[in-house]
């Protein structure tokens, strides 16, 4: 499941692989989160936000595998109303609506992921973040309880904690 | 003061003692019945017995000994005659004097004989 | 070289026991401390896997993540908290080592090689354990610890030697045991044993303990009593007949003997002497043998009586030399002149009788001699008596044997008469006196010799 190499080195690779390796982390992160009594669907419904080359990662990972066993549907937000039926979002740094504004028409039960600087402690639940060159993530552990989610320890211990 | 008594059953041998006691001026009476023996010594008194041992129904030693019990008796001097040797160990037992083996040495009968006869 | 049947009888089966618990114990402690070293070896593979099962889990989220340096940090906390795992690996799926953590000194080789696909393998003293890291399903990677042992080594250690100090312990409480269990089937034979050589020693009849059992034991010492009482009941009828027989024969001797003996007093023509005397010398030598056989027979039967007392031995010298002298027409007996001034410890009449038999050969050996003599020897413990001739000898060869039952020598062109049996009763009474009896001869002539201990002397001893 992971594309690229093994220690996740950002500088050699180019955007799509980077993209790639958001994508598997973003297919791992939620097996560690406990959606709880929310997403009761039959669909996992993953919104991108903005034009981002990891909605093709996405959606590859989305043909082969379920996320808590559910059928994956990636689809892209452009507007307020998207965001509705999401169970996760991504925010790419392509987005072009602002961070609040996302936030803001998220409903609880909905996992916002970002990928810029200083987003966590803006609100998202996981911010990818490249430390010496390796991609971690950042992790709000306000956000992802008003979120009304649950994230397993097993996922914290590697995050770095922002508040 | 020099009157045997001599006992055995064996009437050679009874003669032969008798013989050589009675041609050495010794005055002899022999019997071969040793059941005579008490009614003898009533009568005979004498001053010495010479016994044999085995005389076939009794045991010379035991009557040596009734001899010596009874009063009228128990003064005279026994010497004991046998062909055993072990003899001589029952002299004191059976309050005997002396002993004399058979077959004798003539003088060596003689001997003893006058050595106890007194 | 110590033969196992020459062991006595209560050690063969001390021995035995012994060596029984031993083996037992041995085999039983062997085995045990097996089992429990491959109980330990399991229970340590047992806890082993599951710390690496556990590690497995917790470090999905560090390879799906990327994140080595989570994992090596629970590597390293490992270490502290099971110190005994000195190299601990996570691989991924590639088999490309994800996190490692090994103990300072410890040489890095390729772990899955040493287990060749096993998922443990016990090697040089260390435990190497391997468990696939799945996350539904899917084999991401592996565990491998490395396990050093040498608490194992030391429990080993520990428990060989307390086995051997329970071994020991084993040891002596078998022998204790043995040794008091062993005397309920020894004691009863060794009392068979200890009856027999008392039987050989002194050669009187006697029965074993009564012994009720039914066991083998039981039925040989029921089977020895009935033999004894078989051999004394034969030895009973043996003597009786001996006695018997030998009254039988002395009483028409005695009749012989005497009336001959009047005969010769009486008869004065010279032949007619010479024949009674003729006929008198026969019946003492017939006399002789009757006597002789009787005495043979008692020593046989170990029933040859002393009576010891104290008596003077030159009045003896004196007598049996006149005694001797008196029947003798051929040879002159002379006897040393000095007094031996002792008072012997013995039965007079057997000493007597040692002495005339001894007499007697001299004589008959030396026949055209005219000579015996009586000679003392006075040492500070014994009295050597020598009776010395001048006629044929004893050949060297013979010279032991002529003490012998039945022994007459046929390197003697003469005929000597006799059954042989003189010089065995002497030598018999002599050593009932703790004394000796030997000859000395060197062609012409024999010395023979024998002695007596004297009353002070330390080898004097009550004999009978």
């Amino acid at each position: 499941m992971v594309a690229g190499s093994l220690t996740g080195t950002i500088s050699a690779q180019n955007a799509q692989q980077e993209a790639n390796l958001k994508a598997a982390f973003i297919y791992n992160f939620t097996k560690y989160i406990d959606w709880g009594s929310y997403n009761r669907d039959s669909l996992f419904i993953i919104g991108v936000a903005g034009d981002s080359p990891i909605m093709q990662s996405l959606n590859a990972i989305a043909a082969a595998d379920r996320i808590n066993n559910k059928r994956v549907i990636v689809k892209s937000i452009n507007t307020g109303a998207d965001i509705a039926d999401c169970d996760l979002i991504f925010i790419s740094n392509k987005c072009r609506m602002s961070l609040n504004y996302i936030l803001s028409k998220t409903r609880p039960g909905v996992l916002t992921v970002s990928e810029q600087p200083g987003f966590a402690e803006a609100g998202t639940a996981l911010n990818f973040v490249v430390v010496n060159n390796r991609l971690k993530f950042e992790a709000n552990l306000k956000a992802i309880s008003a979120a009304g989610l649950k994230a397993g320890s097993q996922l914290l211990k590697l995050a770095i904690i922002v508040d | 003061m020099n009157k045997i008594l001599v006992v055995d059953d064996d009437v050679d041998i009874l003669s032969l003692v008798e013989t050589i006691l009675s041609m050495n001026n010794f005055d002899v009476q022999a019997i071969s019945r040793w059941e005579d023996i008490y009614t003898k010594m009533d009568e005979f008194k004498p001053n010495l017995v010479l016994l044999d041992v085995m005389l076939g129904g009794a045991d010379g030693r035991d009557i040596c000994k009734n001899l010596h019990l009874d009063n009228k008796t128990r003064n005279i001097p026994v010497v004991l005659f046998s062909a055993n040797p072990e003899m001589g160990k029952y002299i004191k037992e059976c309050m005997a004097q002396d002993f004399v083996p058979k077959p004798f040495d003539i003088s060596n009968l003689l001997k003893t004989v006058k050595t106890y006869v007194n | 070289m110590l033969k196992f049947n020459d062991i006595s009888l209560r050690n063969k089966l001390i021995l035995m026991q012994v060596f029984t618990s031993v083996v037992v114990f041995g085999i039983v402690f062997g085995v045990f401390i097996i089992t429990d070293a491959n109980s330990y070896k399991q229970r340590k593979v047992d806890s082993m896997v599951s710390i690496a099962k556990v590690l497995g889990t917790n470090s999905i989220s560090s390879i799906q993540f990327q994140d080595p340096e989570s994992a090596t940090q629970m590597l390293q906390e490992l270490q502290t908290v099971s110190p005994e795992i000195i190299r601990s690996e996570i691989t991924n799926k590639e088999g490309q080592v994800f996190a490692s953590y090994s103990k300072a000194g410890t040489e890095t080789f390729s772990i899955p090689q040493i287990l060749h696909g096993k998922s443990y393998s016990f090697v040089a003293q260390q435990l190497f354990v391997s468990n696939p890291i799945k996350s539904n399903n899917e084999v991401i990677g592996n565990v491998y610890l490395q396990v050093t042992l040498t608490e194992l080594q030391r429990i080993k250690q520990y428990k060989y030697e307390l086995a051997f100090i329970l071994l020991l312990v084993a040891l002596v409480f078998s022998f204790l045991i043995a040794v008091l269990v062993q005397g309920y089937l020894s004691t009863r034979l060794l009392n068979l044993v200890n009856v027999v050589r008392k039987i050989r020693k002194t050669g009187e009849i006697t029965k074993a303990v009564e012994d009720k059992g039914k066991d083998e034991i039981a039925t040989l010492i029921q089977a020895f009593n009935k033999l004894m009482d078989e051999i004394r009941e034969n030895q009973k009828k043996k003597d009786e007949f001996i006695g018997i027989a030998s009254h039988e024969l002395k009483t028409p001797l005695t009749s012989i003997k005497g009336y001959v003996e009047m005969l010769n007093m009486l008869e004065q023509d010279p032949q007619k002497k010479q024949f009674v005397k003729k006929a008198l010398n026969n019946i003492n030598k017939l006399e002789s043998l009757v006597k002789d056989l009787l005495d043979v027979s008692k020593i046989q039967s170990g029933q040859l009586q002393l009576e010891m007392k104290e008596f003077n031995i030159d009045e003896l010298l004196n007598e049996t030399v006149n005694a001797s002298q008196m029947v003798s027409e051929t040879h002159r007996i002379v006897k040393q002149d000095s007094p031996v001034n002792e008072m012997i410890y013995g039965d007079r009449q057997r000493i007597e009788q040692v002495l005339l038999n001894l007499l007697s050969n001299a004589i008959k050996y030396s026949p055209g001699e005219n000579t015996v003599i009586l000679e003392t020897e006075k040492t500070e413990k014994e009295l050597i008596i020598k009776i010395r001739d001048y006629g044929i000898g004893v050949a060297p060869e013979e010279q032991t044997n002529i003490f012998e039952r039945f022994y007459r020598s046929n390197k003697v062109a003469v005929h000597i008469s006799g059954f042989g049996l003189g010089l065995y009763i002497c030598r018999d009474i002599i050593n009932r006196h703790s004394g000796r009896i030997w000859v000395e001869s060197a062609g012409k002539g024999s010395v023979f010799n024998f002695s007596l201990p004297l009353k002070h002397s330390p080898i004097q001893q009550i004999h009978a």
